[in-house]
Order: structure tokens, then C-alpha cells, then sequence
């Protein structure tokens, strides 16, 4: 057996068992209850004979009233009783002897008092068939016999006898149901000259019900749950006990963890304390299970003990899924209100089984069932599927708290290489919440190119969207069936590798990722095919990394040695693109415009007409780099007509975007019914919302202003701006300021404030229309700070300063001075002269953008110091 | 400390608060008449006082039997505790057995002494002379004052297990002696009102009795109360203040228990106390004792016709939102008697009070701090 299947040790929590030392060494968080106890002996003690403070001790099951017995034995053990004595008789905790005749208490009690040590006491004790109509009479004999045990038992008949009754409700309900017995049970406690105080320990009503005779005839303590840093001191004090160190941070943070868990029920935190110990999340749960089962009678009992409407509540809860409020779970079991089901309630917070919190975003309080061992033991037992198939499922909240996310990843990446999928997978999914992987290249573009790796394969994988679906759903079980085959070639081998690390990578093992891709590119550098594949499947990883563009130029740069053709034909598609992309990123366009058309021509071969799209697409980028503008706008005209023909919508938005660098500088007409096609997609379609979000609306803009198309622009905006501004908040980037500039160069003075004073309203409407948070305050300062350095027509520059009114934006004041300005500095014959007269803030600035020196040099070092003579 | 405090039950010496004014009226009540019934809630001194009585007539030497009427279920039992109780008084006893030699009820006597079977029919069927003879022994020479405790539970057991009837006639019985000179003193925490119209008794029976009220205590009893129970030495002013702020009620078993809960060698911090009596004694004591208000509530919804509606419930709004206390006459009802009738059942089950002026017209108020905290928590104000 692994350590990993082991439960940690389990031992029913026996009181009685416990040494004196043991319970002294451990007792923990109960001081307040134990004073009042032992101050009402103490009150009894000085009363006796007389009328005595009975007590009863109210607590949970599992709160620890057994174990609070043993500690006033034990105290009244080592009293120093100067004042007489006090004996303490504690009746065992289940007692099957009492039944139907209440005067057999009495019987037990006499019994006990005579022969406390020796087993005689458990043979006389023994149950007496009842005898109707003599109830009472039996009872007064009875009480006269224990009367005259008292004074035979007590020196001088003085002192005091203390009886601890555990279960005292039981007992009542056992013996004292009908109401002249309790009233006889009630006559003889409070009877004059008693010498026999009753301490009884109870977990429902002894003394609450109005109607009944013992009504508030006790001083009621109570045990309440564990506060966190009770069970953490409990944990210390055991710890001590055995002779080990206190625990550190780690170990305290999962001794909270396992606090929290057990809702402060000590019992629990004696058993569970050894879980602290334990580094494997299985064996954890193989605790969890089988401390269920030894507490199943424990937790059955808890369960019995509420009624049958307070019951049915805790099911809903648990079975409907917790947290839940009063209303939700009022409407869950068809209550007409939360009324209804608020007596029930308070029931299950007195038990202690529910804790309400409130809930952070609303004026609702949120119940949940306090002990989660409870919860998981319920779940086991009442059926349900999830907490037998995965032993984890059911503890996921403690395990949620219990492990640090790290620990959540690594144990959840040991299971699934074990073998242990579910484990693995759920554990890892914890690792992963609220950091769910976005969509990437990697990711989303893997079916396309596994589409690709499998026209190699030699044995059957299978449909690439299914197994694609499979993967999305239930990485895991994709992962293990990869890992247990070993089915064909290398090349196989080398696509289930693929798989491996994708199924990884979705459950949040991205390096573990990496390294299956790694491993096989270091051990099949032979195979061209295997390299291709692998080579493909590593670069887009690291694409979803950003970081690794020159490291990843360089992978793809190494295709350019090999012998492609001998690829099968879709995948050298695939390896012309990727080189191609790389030539292009490396300037060398008309290399990678060649390579991209074989890439075209290959697609068109093999009849995939995405691929085609693809790699048209990628054409239309070294055609414009090459400044064959006619020749990329047509080109991309194919592709918008070719992805609208294939309906392949992410090509046909990539398109759009790709296509802006090239319509910003040369008029593309349509360009804005493109952009009202691009943005109903987009709209349609929130699978390509990532693909909108690198949508520049400034970009589109300028675009527009180029093809004369503002109008149809504007009635996009009107249409869609809201939408459009979540999806990227409008940018305004320095660049677009030298585009104005380029239009004034090209078309004069007035073309350059045509388009200035189209541009400006429209990028302040677009920043209105953007959320407050988001917005882009230095806009227009961006904007114009380009735009001053490249236009050096000083009339231009005091025209457009006369359009930047204050309603564009709070900067425009300052945008304007400037630009009148810097035109008088370019008039100036000297422009130092004007510089010098000028704010020198904005005079730093113009002499930044006109390139102009500093009017004083640098001070040299230590220029400052004054030598004193 | 002077004061032992005790949880519980009726308390005497040490562990009883002394209030002389109230103990002096008992005394005085019992003495000129022909006894004193006292019903109410439960634990809020009646057994206390009922001690006191008992003290009193001891020191005074006037012979008193006192039985408890918890775990009785016959007349036979109730017989057979009374009659061994007067066994010490042979002289009146044997009086008593030669009136009745002719009943059971020295076979009763026989059965008590000697532990012989005893037979309720036989008891039943010779009741009327058995009756009689007491009445006869009585008016000869009195017998010890007899003082029963939950009386009230005595009768409730004896309708459950024998029917009203038998009930109907002990009370008959027991109003007859009480006129040849047996004086009583009868207390319980269920109401006599509620057990006669809930089983059908002649609540006449019992109304040559004086009805004695056990108050709560006032501010300054309180404050003595808590004075006495307390350390000088660590229980400060602000410590009583804080715990009469939050107590719910003024009855000595809110303070006993108030007491318990804060300590009172080592008292909590006052500041604390809020917290102590929202988390321990509200949701617990409190809303133990608040039940019995609720049931008796609901209880008055099965009174015939629509008398929960029209009387009942206009009346307690009435008395409950009154500032001063209110006169009869002021509060709804059409008829008077009704209205009366229905004032008794409502003091008798710790709703309200009344004071009487010098006219005799009573004044109607609510019983205790605890009846109007029960009111406003219930959202009924």
C-alpha cells in the first residue's frame, strides 16, 4: 500500500479511555464552562444539605461534554475538600439498564454509591420488568434506599454527592415521559435536606419546554463551538503532549484550513488533527472517508436528533448545493415563504449544524452546513454519485483552503501522471480557479494544425473535431489515453506528444506543457516530419508566452534549410507560414512574399480553402511592406471574398485588422463597410471577441478619412460605439499624428486640416463614449505631439491650433499653445530668440521636437563647488 | 455576599432575597381568609414566597401540612400523601377516622402505614363520605393549614388519567372544607382559568380563594438583589447599570440567571454584557419563557365565538400600549362581565396586572418588563 492510499490514523474520540494526565494536557477553550460548573459544586457543596444547583450541560454532539466530565473529575479528584467531601459518581455514557421504570435511576445510582469499584454494581443494575400502578410507590422506596446509601456513603451522612448523567435528554424521554414522573423526578431534586447534586450533560431540551415539569429547574451551560484559534491551540497543547514542536506557518495554515473545515466541532479536531501531518490530498480524503464511516453513527445520531421538518431542511441544503439564503432555500423545498422555514432554521443554528455569513454583495445571510466532514458524510450516504467516483470531489472546499495553490498544481500534476485522472484533474481545475486560461494561439489554433499533423499519421486518430471537443471537455481522459498508447511510428508518437501538452496546458500545466513538446524535438532531431510537427507545436506555445518573438524567428528560420518538399502537403502549408511569417518579421519581405505563395499554391492543391485564406492573408502583408499597394489591396479583396465564401469569420476579422496598416496609408474603398461587416460579426460571434479586441478603432478612423468613407464610419459608431468601446478602450497613438502630417505633406494645407478637423470630434466622441475608468485623458496631447514634430508648415500648425477648442478635451488649451508656438519658432529667423522669451516647460518641449539644442551646456562636474580661500 | 444565588427551584435562608412588603401581605392574606391561591407563571417566586409562608407559620407554631401536588395522579395519591402528612397530628387524625370509620379511608390510612393494596374505586364510590367526614372533623376543630404546590399540575394529572369529573368533585370537596375551616394555600404555574375552561371545571370552586400576585422586582429591589448576590470588591455600579439595561425581565430567576451568565466573583466587563445577554441569555432564557406567552396566545384563538378577535386581542393592545395604566371602563368590550371575565384569564396568564384605587376600580398595566418584551419582539406592538 502507498502512503497515498493510507488514511491517516483514526480513533474514536473514548473520553473514558483518556488518562488523567491526557485530558489535563489537551483540555482547551472551555475554561469559561468549566468555572461555572465547578462554581456551582462549589455553591452545592456549601448548600448541602439543602436545596443544590443542579446543572445541565448543553452542547452539540461531539463538543466535548464527555470529555468536560473527565476534567471535574478530575479536579474534584484533586480538591482539597475541607469543607467535607465531595464524590463524584459518573454513570456510563449509554445506559441500556434504565428503561420504561423511572425509580431505577434512583436503583443506579444507590448501586453505584455502595459498590463504585467493584463489578457487582454492573450485575444489580441489571433491567426490572415494569409493574404498572406501582410507579410510585417503587419510586419512594427506592428514593428512601438512596437516602440511606447517602448517609451510610458520606461521613456523618455530610457532604456532597455529585451524579454526572450523560445524555440526560435520552434519559428523560426514556424513563421520564410520562409528566407525574418528571414532576416526581423534579419534586425529588429540589426535596429538603438533598445531599445529591445532578450534573447532566444533554444535546436537546432538558429544561427548555415550558410545559414540562423540569422547566428551567437547572443552571444551563453551554458548549459552543471551537473558535479557529481554540482548535490551533488544541493542535499545540496535543502536539506538546507528544513531545513535538509547535506548529509552523505552513502547518498553521492548514490547521485553520481543517478549523474551518470541522466548524469548530472539537471531536473532530482530535481526529482530524493528524491530517496536519499529511502532504498527499488522496490520503487526506481516504481520512475524510473513513473518519465518515467511523462517525457515521456519531453523525446518524445528529441527524436523528433533529426533527423531521429541520431534517428535511439540511437535505435541501446540502442535496440543492450550499451556500444558500432563507429565501433561496424557502423556494427550494416549496415553502410559501421564508417564514415557514424560519423556526426550522433557528433549530439548525441551535444545533449547531448551520452557519449563516453574510453574503458581501447582498443584505443576505448564506447557510451553510458548519462541519464539512458532516457534509461529505451525508453526500456519501445519501447517494451521490460525485462523492463516491471522486473521493476529492466531495472535500473540494476543504481541499480548496488545505493546500496552497502550488501544492493544489503539483499534487494535481503527480496524479495525473500517476494515472489518477480524476484526482489530477480536479485537483489541478482547483489550481487553476479564477485564473482560467484565455484564448490563445496555441490553444485555438491547434485543430487546424493537428488537422495537419494527422495527414502524416499511420494509425487512427480518430475525428479531429471530436477529439478537439474531447479535449476542451475532459482533458484529462484524453491525456491518459495518449499516455497509455504507444500505437504506430515516431510520427505518432510525436502527435500524441502534441495532445499530451495540450491537455496539459488545459489543465493549467503549461511548463509541464513545454517540456513534453521539448523532450521529443531533443530525441527525434532526425525525422523531418517529427521536427515540423514538433517545431509547429512549439512556436505557437511560446507565441502565448509573447515574450520568445526573436527565439521563436529563429526556430523557423531553421525550416529554411530543410528539404520541405517532403513534407505531406497540408503540413508543409503549415511550415510555410510559419517561415514566412518569420522572414517578414526579419524585413526580408520578398523571401517571405515568395514563400507565402507557395504556401497559397500548396492550399489550393490540397483543396483546404481555410489554409488558403490563411495564406493569402499573410501575402497581403509583404505586398505592402514592398509598397505594391494595388496588388495587396487586391489581394485582400480575395481574402475578404474568399473567407465570406468559406464563411471562415476569425480569417475574415484577422483580415480586417491585418488590412488597417495598409489602409491608413493608401485609400481602400469599403474599408468602412468592412468595418460594419467586421464589427456584426464580431457581435455574433463572442467565441471571436478576442479577435475584436485587437480592433483600433483610430486605426479604422484614419482609415475612413483616407477612403472618404467617414459617413458610413460615423453610422457604425452610432450603431455599435458602445459596444465597441468595451471591447478596447480607444487608444490615440503618437504615429496617427505623423499620418495627419503625411496627408498635409502630400494633399497641402488645407487637405491636412480637412482631415484634422474631421479627426478631432470623432476620437473626443469616442473617448466619451468610454467608460470614465478606461478613458485615454492625454489623448489629445498624444495626438498633437507627434503632429507638431512631423508638419513644419507653420500656417497648418496655427490653423489646426485654432480647432482645438476646450469642449475636445481639458488638454486642448495647452495643444494649442504649443502649436502656435512651435509656428512661431519655424518662422523665427532665430529661433532661439523666441525660445528664450517663451514658458520654458513648453520650450523644452519644442526644442525636444524641433531637435534644437539646449541653450546652456550640461554643468561639468563638480562646477558647483566652491573652494574656499 | 449575602446572598447564595441558586438556579432552580424555591429557595429559603441564604439563597432567598428578602421582600418584606410582599411576604408581609401573604401572611396577612393567609391569616384572614379562608386561604390563598397562587397561579401564574412559572418560575417567578411563587414556591419562594409559598416557603416563606411556611417559615412564618412555624414561627408561629400554627400546624401546616405542605404536599407537593407534582407526580399525583389519583385521589387516592392525593389522599394518602395528605393523610400520612397528618399523621403527626394523631389527635385530629384519629378524630377524623372515627367520623369515617365507615369509609375507606381508614383502610387508606392502613394502606399508607402498613403498605396494605389500596383500591381508587373503593375510594371513589365512598367519596361522598369520605368528604363529609373531613367536613365534620373540621368543624369540630380545624386541621393544620394545608398547603399543596403545583396544585394545578395535580389536577391537570387527575382530568388526564380519571376524567373532569372526579376533578370537579375534589374541588367541590375541597371548597366545602375550606368553609368548615380548612385553610389552604394553593399554588401552581399552570392557570387555574386556563385548566377550567380548557377541561370543562367549575372555576367557582376555587373563588373563595384570594388571588395573591407575585410581582416583578422594582429597580430598587433589582439593584439590591444584585448588590447582595454580588463582590463589592469587583462588581462595580456600572456593572449593575449594564446588566438592568439588558435584563428582560425583573423577576429574580432573569437576575439569578443574568448573574450566572456575566460571574459574578470575576464579572465580565460591562461593555461586554450586551454582547453576553444578545448571544447567551436572550436566545435562550428568554425565548423559553416567551413561548408561553405564545401558546397562551394561540390558545385564546379556540375561545368560542370571536372573542380572540373582538375582546382578547383589542384588549391586551389596548393595556399593552397604554402609558398609564388603564381603566375597565376605557378598554374595549361591550359587555362588562365578559370583559371582566376575560381581564382575570389574562392576569391570571401573566399578560397583565391591575392596581386598585380607593373606588375600587382596577387599573390594567402590563404584568412585567418580561410580557412587553415578549410583545415588542413579536412584533405585535
Amino acid at each position: 500500500m502507498t502512503s497515498s492510499s493510507r488514511p491517516a490514523i483514526v480513533r474514536t474520540f473514548m473520553t473514558h479511555e483518556m488518562s488523567d494526565s491526557d485530558i489535563v494536557a489537551v483540555s482547551t477553550g472551555r475554561e469559561a464552562e468549566f468555572k461555572r460548573i465547578m462554581g456551582a459544586i462549589s455553591r452545592s457543596r456549601a448548600a448541602s444539605p439543602g436545596t443544590l444547583q443542579h446543572v445541565v450541560l448543553y452542547g452539540s454532539r461531539g463538543f466535548g461534554k464527555s470529555f468536560m466530565m473527565r476534567r471535574v473529575e478530575i479536579a474534584l479528584g484533586q480538591h482539597d475538600h475541607g469543607d467535607g467531601p465531595v464524590r463524584f459518581l459518573l454513570l456510563p455514557e449509554e445506559q441500556h439498564n434504565l428503561q420504561k421504570n423511572p425509580y431505577a435511576l434512583l436503583t443506579y445510582i444507590t448501586v453505584l454509591l455502595k459498590q463504585q469499584d467493584s463489578d457487582a454494581a454492573f450485575e444489580e443494575a441489571k433491567f426490572q420488568w415494569p409493574k404498572p400502578g406501582e410507579a410510585a410507590r417503587r419510586w419512594t422506596e427506592a428514593a428512601e434506599k438512596l437516602e440511606q446509601a447517602l448517609d451510610h456513603s458520606l461521613p456523618n451522612g455530610q457532604g456532597l454527592v455529585v451524579v454526572a448523567v450523560e445524555n440526560f435528554d435520552t434519559l428523560l424521554a426514556t424513563l421520564f415521559a410520562e409528566e407525574e414522573d418528571e414532576q416526581r423526578l423534579r419534586e425529588w431534586l429540589f426535596r429538603s435536606g438533598n445531599r445529591l447534586m445532578l450534573l447532566a450533560t444533554a444535546t436537546g431540551t432538558v429544561d427548555m419546554d415550558y410545559d414540562r415539569p423540569l422547566f428551567q429547574a437547572f443552571e444551563t451551560v453551554r458548549l459552543t463551538p471551537w473558535t479557529t484559534e481554540d482548535c490551533i491551540t488544541y493542535f499545540n497543547r496535543k502536539r506538546e503532549s507528544e513531545g513535538k514542536p509547535p506548529l509552523d506557518a505552513p502547518q498553521e495554515a492548514k490547521a485553520r484550513a481543517v478549523a474551518e473545515f470541522i466548524g469548530g466541532t472539537p471531536r473532530l479536531a482530535q481526529l482530524l488533527g493528524e491530517v496536519i501531518e499529511t502532504e498527499d490530498a488522496l490520503s487526506v480524503s481516504a481520512t475524510m472517508d473513513a473518519l465518515a464511516d467511523r462517525l457515521a453513527e456519531y453523525y446518524r445520531r445528529r441527524i436523528e436528533d433533529l426533527s423531521p421538518l429541520v431534517r428535511g431542511l439540511l437535505d435541501a441544503l446540502i442535496r440543492g448545493g450550499e451556500p444558500a439564503s432563507q429565501t433561496e432555500l424557502a423556494q427550494r423545498v416549496g415553502a410559501d415563504g421564508q417564514n415557514q422555514i424560519a423556526r426550522a432554521m433557528a433549530d439548525l443554528q441551535r444545533a449547531d449544524i448551520v452557519r449563516g455569513r453574510s453574503a458581501l454583495d447582498s443584505r443576505e445571510t448564506l447557510y451553510t452546513v458548519t462541519d464539512r466532514v458532516f457534509a461529505h458524510y451525508y453526500r456519501l450516504r445519501q447517494g451521490s454519485r460525485t462523492a463516491r467516483a471522486t473521493p476529492l470531489a466531495s472535500i473540494l472546499d476543504f481541499l480548496r483552503s488545505f493546500y496552497t495553490r502550488d501544492e493544489q498544481r503539483t499534487h494535481g500534476l503527480r496524479y495525473l501522471m500517476d494515472g489518477r485522472v480524476a484526482q489530477g484533474a480536479l485537483l489541478s481545475r482547483l489550481a487553476m480557479e479564477g485564473m482560467e486560461i484565455g484564448q490563445n494561439f496555441f490553444v485555438d489554433e491547434f485543430p487546424h494544425r493537428l488537422q495537419a499533423y494527422l495527414s502524416a499519421a499511420t494509425v487512427d486518430f480518430g475525428d479531429v473535431g471530436l477529439l478537439v471537443k474531447r479535449l476542451n471537455e475532459e482533458p484529462e481522459q484524453v491525456l491518459q489515453e495518449c499516455r497509455q498508447s504507444s500505437a504506430g511510428v515516431e510520427i505518432d508518437t510525436a502527435i500524441r506528444a502534441t495532445i499530451i501538452a495540450q491537455s496539459l496546458y488545459r489543465l493549467g500545466h503549461a511548463e509541464e506543457a513545454k517540456q513534453q513538446i521539448v523532450k521529443e524535438i531533443q530525441v527525434s532531431n532526425v525525422d523531418l516530419t517529427v521536427y515540423v510537427i514538433l517545431l509547429l507545436e512549439y512556436i505557437p506555445f511560446r507565441c502565448s508566452k509573447r515574450s520568445h518573438l526573436k527565439k521563436n524567428v529563429e526556430l523557423s528560420m531553421t525550416l529554411k534549410e530543410k528539404e520541405l518538399e517532403q513534407l505531406p502537403p497540408l503540413l508543409r502549408v503549415h511550415a510555410y507560414q510559419a517561415l514566412g511569417w518569420s522572414l517578414g518579421y526579419l524585413g526580408r519581405h520578398a523571401e517571405a512574399l515568395e514563400v507565402f505563395r507557395s504556401a497559397v499554391d500548396l492550399a489550393r492543391q490540397v483543396g483546404d480553402r481555410r489554409e488558403e485564406v490563411v495564406s493569402l492573408r499573410l501575402t497581403a502583408s509583404p505586398l505592402s511592406k514592398l509598397g505594391l499597394y494595388s496588388e495587396a489591396l487586391q489581394t485582400y479583396a480575395l481574402v475578404f471574398g474568399l473567407a465570406r465564401k468559406i464563411t471562415n469569420l476569425s480569417q475574415f476579422l484577422y483580415a480586417f485588422i491585418d488590412c488597417l496598416l495598409l489602409a491608413q496609408r493608401v485609400p481602400m474603398p469599403g474599408i468602412s463597410g468592412l468595418f460594419a461587416e467586421a464589427v456584426l460579426i464580431a457581435r455574433a460571434n463572442p467565441s471571436l471577441a478576442v479577435v475584436a479586441m485587437h480592433l483600433d478603432l483610430h486605426e479604422v478612423l484614419i482609415a475612413a478619412l483616407q477612403a472618404g468613407e467617414l459617413d458610413a464610419f460615423d453610422a457604425v459608431i452610432a450603431e455599435h460605439g458602445d459596444w465597441l468601446v468595451n471591447q478596447r478602450p480607444p487608444y490615440v497613438f503618437r504615429e496617427d499624428g505623423e499620418h495627419l502630417a503625411a496627408i498635409a505633406a502630400k494633399d497641402g494645407r488645407m487637405a491636412g486640416w480637412r482631415a484634422m478637423a474631421s479627426m478631432l470630434p470623432r476620437l473626443a466622441h469616442l473617448q466619451a463614449l468610454t467608460p470614465d475608468p478606461n478613458r485615454n485623458r492625454t489623448w489629445l496631447r498624444t495626438l498633437m505631439t507627434l503632429f507638431a514634430r512631423a508638419c513644419r508648415d507653420p500656417g497648418l500648425l496655427r490653423d489646426v491650433a485654432g480647432l482645438l477648442t476646450p469642449d475636445l478635451s481639458p488638454e486642448a488649451e495647452a495643444s494649442a499653445a504649443l502649436l502656435r508656438d512651435l509656428a512661431r519658432v519655424d518662422e523665427a529667423d532665430v529661433p532661439e530668440r523666441v525660445l528664450s522669451r517663451m514658458d520654458p516647460d513648453r520650450a523644452l518641449v519644442i526644442r525636444r521636437l524641433r531637435g534644437l539644442p539646449d541653450p546652456e551646456p550640461p554643468r561639468r562636474q563638480g562646477a558647483g563647488r566652491k573652494t574656499r580661500r | 455576599m449575602r446572598l447564595k444565588i441558586h438556579y432552580g427551584t424555591a429557595v429559603t435562608g441564604e439563597q432567598r432575597f428578602a421582600r418584606p412588603a410582599l411576604e408581609q401581605r401573604l401572611n396577612e392574606a393567609m391569616q384572614s381568609s379562608n386561604g390563598v391561591k397562587m397561579f401564574g407563571l412559572r418560575r417567578i417566586g411563587k414556591s419562594t414566597l409559598r416557603e416563606c409562608a411556611i417559615e412564618e407559620l412555624k414561627r408561629q407554631k400554627i400546624p401546616y401540612v405542605s404536599l407537593d401536588g407534582q407526580g399525583l395522579t389519583s385521589l387516592s395519591d392525593f389522599m394518602t400523601k395528605w393523610m400520612s402528612l397528618l399523621l403527626k397530628e394523631q389527635n385530629w387524625l384519629q378524630g377524623l377516622l372515627r367520623t369515617a370509620a365507615k369509609s375507606p379511608l381508614p383502610l387508606l390510612v392502613d394502606a399508607f402505614t402498613k403498605g396494605t393494596p389500596f383500591d381508587e374505586t373503593a375510594l371513589d364510590a365512598y367519596w361522598q363520605g369520605v368528604s363529609s367526614a373531613i367536613l365534620d372533623s373540621s368543624q369540630a376543630e380545624p386541621p393544620p393549614i394545608l398547603i399543596v404546590d403545583e396544585f394545578s399540575m395535580f389536577i391537570d394529572n387527575l382530568v388526564r388519567r380519571h376524567g373532569p369529573d372526579k376533578a370537579n368533585r375534589l374541588l367541590a370537596s375541597m371548597r366545602e372544607w375550606r368553609g368548615a375551616g380548612v385553610r389552604m394555600l394553593l399554588t401552581g404555574s399552570i392557570g387555574m382559568q386556563w385548566l377550567a375552561r380548557e377541561h370543562c371545571l367549575n372555576h367557582e370552586h376555587l373563588n373563595d380563594l384570594q388571588h395573591f400576585e407575585v410581582p416583578e422586582l422594582t429597580e430598587t429591589e433589582a439593584r439590591e438583589f444584585i448588590c447582595a448576590a454580588t463582590d463589592a470588591a469587583t462588581w462595580t455600579p456600572a456593572h449593575t447599570e449594564a446588566l438592568l439595561r439588558e435584563t428582560g425581565g425583573l423577576y429574580p430567576c432573569f437576575l439569578v440567571k443574568a448573574l450566572l451568565e456575566v460571574g459574578m466573583a470575576q464579572p465580565k466587563d460591562p461593555a461586554d454584557f450586551a454582547t453576553i445577554f444578545a448571544d447567551c441569555v436572550r436566545p435562550n432564557l428568554h425565548e423559553d419563557f416567551f413561548r408561553q406567552f405564545d401558546r397562551r396566545l394561540k390558545a385564546y384563538a379556540k375561545l368560542p365565538g370571536n372573542q380572540y378577535r373582538e375582546i382578547v386581542v383589542p384588549i391586551l393592545k389596548a393595556v399593552m400600549a397604554a402609558e398609564e395604566p388603564c381603566p375597565a371602563d376605557n378598554l374595549p368590550g361591550a359587555d362588562p362581565l365578559d370583559r371582566a371575565e376575560v381581564l382575570d384569564m389574562l392576569k391570571e396568564d401573566g399578560f397583565i396586572t391591575c392596581t386598585v384605587d380607593a373606588s375600587y376600580k382596577r387599573k390594567w398595566k402590563p404584568a412585567s418588563r418580561l410580557v412587553q418584551a415578549w410583545w415588542m419582539q413579536r412584533g405585535l406592538a
